[in-house]
């Protein structure tokens, strides 16, 4: 069951990730809170949905020990990365309550976790084959 | 994003809730919500964990196999 269950999550992973980052930086529409929001939501479901597919794919032998680093590497990256654009969202959220916001440091956080996500998914898709059935 | 992405999105992640995976149930929650308050955004902390964790995990698993 939960090999079946991995690739899943990689598609879905995947296909919401990128979609939902995409649509979540414009700072003057009135949805730029709810769109970054579900953007980062969507990102976070992506990079633990790889990861968790990383970790299956390593228990049964299918990744090498340098494969396994370099995720590791990736996904530290991409922590890091989503961790300062939620504090800055949070930042924003807090000084827009009191009308004093500035979204650029949300907008290019939100930039810099597209950015990481893609560089992860970009090495795991093809090493968890995701279009293969094992 | 355009509605037929939307859709591809709609019908996976309702396929994912139906097979129980938490972390998707939790997207699909934040995907329905209009007003996000500020616990809202830092709550997405919890989304994520250390990348070596996951692998951790696997390990512990493998050996006590």
């Amino acid at each position: 069951m939960r090999k079946s269950i991995a690739p899943l999550l990689l598609v879905l992973a995947l296909i919401g990730g990128w979609g939902a980052i995409l649509s979540g930086c414009d700072t003057d529409s009135k949805d730029f809170v709810p769109n970054a929001y579900k953007s980062l939501s969507a990102a976070g479901t992506a990079y633990d949905g790889i990861m968790k597919a990383a970790a299956i794919a390593y228990q049964h032998g299918q990744l090498t020990e340098a494969q396994k680093d370099q995720i590791v590497k990736y996904g530290d990256a991409f922590q890091g990365a989503y961790n300062i654009a939620v504090a800055a969202l949070a930042e924003y959220v807090a000084l827009s309550q009191s009308n004093s916001s500035d979204g650029d440091k949300a907008v290019q956080a939100l930039s810099d976790v597209a950015a990481q996500l893609a560089t992860l998914q970009n090495y795991a898709t093809p090493i968890l084959n995701l279009t293969g059935s094992k | 994003m355009d509605a037929a992405t939307i859709a591809i999105i709609s019908e996976i992640l309702e396929l994912a809730l139906k097979v129980g995976v938490p972390a998707v149930q939790k997207a699909i929650a934040a995907m329905g919500k209009t007003e996000i308050t500020l616990a809202d955004v830092q709550a997405l902390h919890g989304l994520v964990s250390a990348a070596e964790s996951y692998f951790a995990t696997a390990k512990t698993t493998t050996a006590a196999s």
